[in-house]
């Protein structure tokens, strides 16, 4: 039985963000599930995917993108069909770290600077990147077309989810691939050779001149390393 | 700690100048058959259940080049009224003028949330429920007969913010394009499909408590090949709200099939509502 692909999508994204890879997916005869990622905190997020992996028969590939990489680390701790894990620039904590602390364990992420608050009517607020640093900051090797869209269509990231740590991390007792950017003004690239190095990842790919954005911008690089994570189960 | 110690230093007015900027270097291109206001409300758009914002790419490329800022809010869909406090807080960010635009149960949102923000100026309903107090989304996709939704969805059952059990509702992906699409090309169906966000049946099941189409000038775009919500419903709804009604051949799913119809629509709005 062919795994099913669950993606998870980041923060100020949406799943429209993996449309190349799952095109490629559907191509080998995968069933693909994108989720919507709430991004409201790390927990609820995490559970969110949790029941949405919970109603799947047989065996799941987890991938997650940027923040969604904290999210399958956390969604994928209970539920044994799970069976591989799939960093695509994606955040590993381990067990009490929160995005921030990863950001900014390595100099190098300007996205930082560019973003603005929502306040919402629950004390907390959303967190958005300004439409006109969207471009360049999360996504330079899309079209100036593509990044318009996706800047309008974002989807904001609570700064509970922000803030929260995470639990015991799968990538301890699961096997997990890495994919990243080497151009990433989100998250720098050594932090993720030192997630990768830590999880002991099975694969390590880096690609040149890549953004943040690899799912959109590279989706055959990505598909690729997904499809050689479905090919061990 | 970058992200944290950067926003502790972003005002809202900062943001809102930034925002209002975005779609000004395109002003210029704007139609000379449908001219934008001089000056441009922001388009705020509400997507709808099992899709997300991207379904308004195509409407969002031609507002941007007619020169309108746009924001697609990203709509929980996890309970009506939560849904509208959080799209209100959305309408809230933004200064100046706003013309909200919702999709399916993103009108039954919008239609609340609009509700405390006088610079709401118009109300697009595309393809979209107009709730009475009282009433909720599916009351209202069940009153007229022709919906073929409810037998195509699988639920995925889910813990519910406030205690209990509910359930995600999501379209089985192989019925996805049957019921919901049927005028959009199987290559992208297969991928609105596979992204589709889940609506509570929660939210399909709140009774609407607020109805600012009393209030707000309305506009309703009735798709008469709908299998999600029939077109005598809408009918029904936009003569109800006195909206002004236009009738397009298509499916529930107009603002991917004919995206231009519904930016066209947005952009009557807008200059109709200009001051």
């Amino acid at each position: 039985m062919k795994p099913t692909i669950v993606l998870v999508h980041g923060a100020f994204a949406e799943s429209a963000s993996w449309n190349g890879v799952i095109r490629r997916l559907h191509t080998t005869g995968h069933r693909v599930i994108a989720a919507g990622n709430p991004l409201r905190t790390l927990s609820t997020d995490a559970a969110a995917v949790a029941d949405l992996l919970a109603g799947i028969q047989g065996p799941i590939v987890l991938a997650g993108h940027s923040y969604g990489g904290a999210v399958i680390t956390n969604a994928a701790r209970d539920n044994a069909d799970v069976k591989a894990l799939v960093y695509v620039a994606g955040l590993a904590p381990d067990k009490g770290e929160n995005t921030p602390d990863l950001t900014g364990k390595y100099p190098g992420a300007t996205l930082g600077e560019h973003l603005y608050e929502v306040p919402l009517a629950d004390g907390t607020a959303d967190v958005y990147v300004h439409q006109n640093a969207y471009h360049q900051h999360f996504c330079a090797d899309l079209s100036a077309e593509q990044a318009a869209l996706d800047a309008a269509t974002q989807r904001p990231f609570n700064t509970a989810a922000l803030n929260e740590g995470s639990g015991e991390p799968a990538w301890k007792t699961l096997p997990s691939w890495f994919i990243y950017p080497e151009l990433d003004l989100a998250i720098p690239a050594q932090t993720f050779r030192f997630m990768a190095e830590r999880a002991e990842a099975r694969a390590t790919v880096e690609v040149p001149g890549a953004s943040h954005a690899l799912p959109a911008s590279q989706p055959e690089a990505v598909a690729d390393v997904i499809l050689q994570a479905a090919a061990t189960i | 700690m970058k992200f944290t110690s950067a926003l502790t230093t972003i005002t809202v007015g900062v943001t809102v100048a930034a925002l209002s900027g975005c779609g000004g270097a395109a002003a210029e291109q704007a139609s000379s058959e449908r001219p934008a206001p001089a000056d441009r409300p922001t388009v705020v758009l509400v997507h709808g259940a099992f899709a997300d914002s991207s379904s308004w790419n195509g409407v969002i490329e031609d507002l941007k080049r007619d020169g309108y800022p746009v924001i697609a809010a990203a709509n929980p869909l996890r309970g009506l009224h939560s849904d509208a406090e959080y799209v209100g807080s959305v309408v809230g960010s933004v200064s100046g003028p706003v013309v909200l635009a919702g999709h399916s149960y993103g009108g039954s949102v919008m239609s609340e949330a609009a509700v405390g923000h006088p610079n709401v100026k118009a109300l697009v309903y595309i393809a979209s429920f107009i709730l009475e107090p009282g009433e909720t989304t599916s009351q209202l996709a069940a009153k007229f007969p022709g919906a073929q939704l409810g037998p195509a969805l699988d639920t995925v059952p889910i813990p519910l913010p406030n205690g209990g059990m509910g359930n995600d509702l999501y379209i089985k992906q192989d019925e996805f394009r049957r019921v919901f699409a049927a005028d959009v090309a199987p290559e992208i169906t297969e991928l609105l499909a596979a992204t589709q966000r889940p609506i509570t049946d929660a939210a399909l099941n709140e009774p609407a408590t607020a109805a600012a189409w009393k209030s707000i000038p309305s506009w309703n775009m009735v798709t008469t090949e709908d299998l999600a919500i029939p077109a005598d419903s809408m009918r029904f709804m936009g003569e109800r709200a006195k909206a002004q009604t236009v009738e397009i051949e298509a499916s529930h799913a107009v603002t991917v099939s004919h995206p231009e119809a519904v930016a066209d629509l947005i952009g009557e709005a807008a200059r109709a509502t200009a001051t």
